[in-house]
């Protein structure tokens, strides 16, 4: 019953997405504009069918239904009803039917966003694309990755349940499908992209109307790799929370690429220019985000994240290859049309910030990549194996992100066009100086080292300088000076100094160690007191959790645990982390006896200000939502970039203005 | 992906677009071929086969003293288990087998713990009326690291001239010990190592 | 700036001193405060830290990705122990590294060596760096020396032609009111 309407959910899913490509793309062709809306008829239909298959699965899951080999392979009855759930996407199957279903909603969103515009060839061809990615999906379902396959369980057959990790953690819950919604987003300013090359008109209308699209997927790729890492840290018990993995590596690079694209767009936007690099952006963050698929689901690079491996690995590198082969084709094809009418006349503008920004995301990315499949490339040329890993990235990165700190504290109060030194000494000294405050502060209370002291000064002059824009925006407009793209933006900038600023103090001065303790025993270890009370076995109907029982500084008990799943043999750890706004005290058990010589042996790491993390995570959630909602916005007929040079009359700086006539 | 310098495409940006299209569009197509071309990766293992075979010495269950040193000129399989590893009491009865076989000849078998507790080790052997053969229950894990063990079982045939001739990243099975040792010279060997 | 003049007085005023001494204070601040957290004390780092910071540079043999101090592999254990063990004998961080090379490849260090190939990886994001600058800088001192962009007569001959509506000229200029090539598309 769930098989036969999961498969009339994906066959009807493909159907109509091959015949809306064929449709829509015979409509384009021959210009039948009644032909080009019928995408309205397919997205829906592709939609249904996504949405059919999902919860096909969601009922054969929680009715437990064995004869749907997923269910049999990854479902068990003893799995709780969240992670049951969440089962669906725990493995690659049903990814792939969240991944569709989350597809086919944005299609629809687009098809309803656009409706007065369907027969607009510049629509008509992001959908054709966007119905060309969904039947790429919709194949894999239907044949390569086929979720609904038949399974005849024996009496009294019990599935093995989701992978021990993955049933750890209620974050597992929210953390793929944001990641998806980041991820399948990109493919709707993707799609427009390709329109805009497709149809010629490779002027700034496609980017007004993605612009907010974008803005939401980045914001939803931003939660899912927070999430991530922080059901990471919470899960995997090694007191980290970025491994610098393959699979979070995958997820980074598209979020690099994005931001650059959501930066140096603005320069698009107000000067014509940047077209080439704008579109190459968009197309390379989409490109990415079906590489990362790949490098998850592929087993070509070893990660801890790669749960499932699979045969859809030629799939992925094939669709991979005809994306990039797509995208170099047109833009090379529309290279005349896409050349930019503008200059930049100082790089000592905003322009020329967003251009530098640029230069140092595309490097972040590029070392990323590089370090990321460069084991491969060594295999590849002399058979020899190397390993790239967190030193690696730590070290090439840090001068990357220092520098973009720095950036992200000046570009904000730099005008377009030219920025003369007076302006900024004027501009600066306030955030500079908190900069100053805050690496005072830090060598006060002891943080000793150059990277990490120069982190937090830069943090600080760029959180400075984000709170000066926020503070003069709100003085100036009042609550609306928090909503809207720029200060929405400033409030972002302050999530990221956040975490900038905790991942500095924390990967600097993170202390690890290992106890051997009796019940009773204490140990000190980086200013924190453990006392170790004793053992307690719970069992559950999925596992037996034999906790130790720990106080830290007399808070608790902490009951970090070995975890022993009914039905695999494995023996999973959870930690247990008393987090304070200074630090993180995360133990996990390495083992334990009881019997007549009980003891633990519990791994200890004290970090400091990881909470941080997780806060300026929800303050970029929060400042994403900000910029989304419509502020005071530039009316859309305006010109947005002067066809020749010094036409227009240069903008006025109003806060500048409203600064001298305060001071 | 593409170069930054593409910003600079003005008049005449249609070449730099194009060419950077291609250049992009060929390092990507190596690329590709690049991911779609390797397997699955070859886990880490051990670099010692063919080199010498790290000396060592330990006491044994009974009490007295191994030293490969003193076993040059014989063929010498170095065993690595844990009593915690299923497929390790696998292969338990193809060693036993194997020195069985082997009685008189100038074979040795030696078994050495890794990441185990001697305790457990006593206990598991004595359950079995002994191991046949001599078992160190070294706890300090030097041994096993200068063989390079990822995991248990992992066994190595040291050959008669010192040098290690044949690792098995598993189980063993006494055929498959045997024909290492044929293909390496087989009992001919035996005495000629210095 | 169109209000550059009121704002160049405004800043302008006061001696230069006035003007920059703000700034020299924060320099001096900031360097005060940099050499105090480069030279100043700070604790010496236990045996226990050395072993932790060597063990996060090796890698786990039978996991993927993690390091030594991540794992909790019996093979991890087993080096993390005996990482502890050489650290006490007094050996040196490249020492210990160098044992685990020997026996496991340079696969199990995290960081790749700095020669043959594997250079390559360390070399070429800076390559890369410099060349995107450089490229940067090509094209600012084009754009300062070079004049402003004028319509040249071509320009003007293509836009009068997609004026009179001519199909052969470029077609996202058919509507004269649409100066952005956009078509209805906001």
């Amino acid at each position: 019953m769930n098989v036969a309407l999961g498969r009339a959910g994906v066959t009807l899913g493909l159907v109509a997405a091959v015949l809306g490509v064929v449709t829509v793309g015979y409509g384009l062709v021959r210009r039948r504009p009644d032909l080009i809306r019928l995408s309205r008829a397919y997205a829906v239909l592709v939609f249904v069918g996504g949405i059919v298959a999902f919860i096909a699965m969601e009922r054969a899951l929680i009715t437990r239904d064995f004869t749907v080999k997923f269910v049999a392979d990854n479902g068990s009855s003893k799995t709780p009803a969240l992670y049951n759930f969440a089962t669906l996407w725990s493995a690659l199957e049903g990814s792939i039917i969240l991944w569709s279903a989350i597809l086919g909603g944005y299609l629809v969103a687009v098809v309803f966003k656009f409706r007065k515009r369907l027969a607009d060839p510049l629509v008509g061809w992001a959908l054709l694309t966007m119905l060309a990615v969904a039947a790429f999906f919709f194949f894999l379902m239907a044949g390569p990755a086929n979720p609904f396959e038949n399974f005849s369980p024996p009496a009294g057959f019990d599935g093995p349940g989701p992978n021990p990790l993955l049933q750890n953690h209620p974050l597992m819950a929210f953390h793929p499908p944001m990641l998806y919604l980041g991820y399948v987003g990109f493919t709707v300013p993707f799609a427009f992209a390709i329109a805009a090359l497709a149809t010629g008109r490779v002027g700034e209308g496609w980017l007004l109307a993605t612009r907010r699209w974008t803005l939401i997927a980045w914001g939803f790729l931003t939660a899912g790799i927070i999430l991530g890492s922080w059901w990471s840290y919470e899960v995997l018990g090694w007191g980290g929370y970025w491994a610098w993995d393959p699979v979070e590596n995958a997820s980074f690079m598209p979020w690099l690429t994005g931001t650059a694209y959501l930066h140096s767009v603005m320069v698009q936007e107000r000067r014509g220019m940047l077209r080439v690099w704008n579109i190459s952006l968009l197309c390379a963050t989409f490109a990415l985000t079906i590489l990362g698929t790949f490098i998850t689901r592929s087993g070509v690079l070893e990660s801890v994240h790669a749960f499932t491996e699979s045969s859809i690995g030629p799939s992925l590198i094939a669709f991979f290859a005809l994306i990039v082969l797509v995208t170099v084709g047109l833009i090379g094809w529309r290279g005349d049309r896409l050349r930019s009418p503008g200059r930049i006349d100082s790089p000592l503008s905003r322009e020329g910030a967003f251009l530098a920004n640029n230069v140092l995301f595309g490097a972040f990315a590029f070392v990323i990549l590089l370090g990321t499949v460069f084991p491969l490339v060594v295999e590849a040329i002399n058979n020899d194996r190397i390993s790239v890993g967190v030193p690696y990235f730590n070290r090439m990165t840090m001068p990357i992100g220092l520098t973009l700190l720095f950036l992200m504290a000046i570009a904000p109060v730099l005008p377009w066009r030219k920025a003369s030194a007076e302006l900024l000494r004027h501009r600066l000294i306030w955030p500079a100086w908190v900069g100053a405050g805050a690496m005072v502060f830090a060598v006060a209370v002891g943080a000793r080292g150059l990277a990490p002291v120069v982190a937090f000064g830069l943090g600080g002059f760029a959180a400075g300088s984000a709170g000066r824009q926020l503070v003069l925006a709100a003085r100036r407009q009042g609550w609306r000076g928090l909503v809207g793209r720029a200060n929405g933006g400033m409030v972002v900038h302050l999530g990221v100094v956040m975490i900038a600023v905790a991942f500095a103090a924390s990967s600097s001065y993170v202390r690890q160690a290992e106890f051997t303790l009796r019940p009773g025993d204490t140990a000190e270890f980086a200013g924190h007191t453990l006392l170790y009370e004793g053992q307690n076995i719970k069992e559950e109907s999925a596992k037996t959790i034999n906790q130790a029982l720990v106080r830290i500084d007399g808070t608790g008990p902490w009951a970090p645990s070995l975890n022993k799943f009914a039905n695999g043999q494995t023996t999973i750890g959870t930690p247990s982390v008393r987090s304070t706004f200074t630090d993180d005290v995360a133990l996990s058990v390495i083992d334990i006896r009881g019997g007549d010589d009980p003891s633990v042996t519990l791994r200890v790491t004290v970090q400091p200000l990881i909470i941080w993390l997780w806060i300026g995570g929800g303050v970029m959630a929060l400042g994403t939502l900000l910029a989304v909602f419509p502020g005071k916005r530039r009316n859309p007929i305006d010109a947005v970039s002067s066809p020749l040079a010094g036409a227009s009359p240069p903008e006025p700086e109003p806060e500048a203005d409203r600064v001298v006539a305060n001071a | 992906m593409t170069s930054s310098r593409e910003t600079g495409a003005r008049r005449g940006g249609s070449n730099l677009a194009r060419n950077a299209a291609i250049v992009v569009g060929i390092f990507l197509v190596g690329f590709i071929a690049l991911l779609a071309t390797r397997g699955a990766n070859t886990p880490i293992s051990s670099r010692i086969v063919g080199q010498a075979a790290p000396n060592f010495s330990g006491e044994t269950l009974d009490g007295s003293r191994f030293d490969l040193a003193m076993h040059r000129g014989e063929w010498v399989i170095v065993n690595f288990f844990a009593t915690w590893c299923t497929e390790c009491r696998l292969e338990d009865p193809q060693i036993s087998q194997f020195v069985a076989s082997h009685e008189g000849e100038p074979v040795k078998v030696v078994s050495v713990a890794f990441s185990d507790d001697a305790e457990s080790i006593r206990t598991y052997f004595a359950g079995r009326q002994g191991a046949s053969w001599p078992v160190i229950p070294s706890d300090t894990g030097r041994i096993a690291l200068d063989y390079g063990i990822t995991k248990v079982p992992e066994s190595y045939v040291v050959a008669p001239s010192g040098l290690v001739v044949a690792g098995f990243f598993g189980g063993v099975t006494a055929s498959g010990l045997d024909e290492v040792i044929n293909e390496n010279g087989g009992m001919a060997m035996a005495g000629s190592g210095s | 700036m169109s209000s550059g003049r009121t704002n160049s007085s405004a800043f302008s005023s006061g001696s230069p001193l006035r003007r920059l001494g703000p700034w020299l204070l924060l320099g001096v601040v900031i360097v005060a405060t940099l050499s105090l957290a480069v030279f100043g004390t700070r604790d010496a780092p236990t045996t226990q830290d050395r072993v932790s910071s060597i063990s996060r540079t090796v890698k786990c043999p039978v996991c993927s990705g993690e390091s030594v101090a991540e794992s909790n592999a019996p093979a991890s254990q087993e080096i993390r122990r005996d990482i502890a063990l050489r650290v006490q004998e007094g050996q040196t961080d490249d020492e210990i590294r160098s044992y685990y090379v020997a026996r496991y490849g340079e696969a199990i260090l995290l960081t790749p060596s700095a020669s043959g190939i594997n250079a390559l990886v360390w070399i070429l994001p800076v390559a890369a760096l410099a060349v995107a600058l450089a490229g940067l800088a090509i094209v600012f001192r084009r754009w300062s020396t070079e004049p402003a962009e004028t319509a040249s007569p071509e320009d003007r001959r293509l836009v009068e032609a997609a004026l009179r509506g001519d199909e052969t000229g470029s077609s996202e200029l058919a509507d004269p009111t649409d100066g952005h090539g956009e078509g209805d598309s906001r």
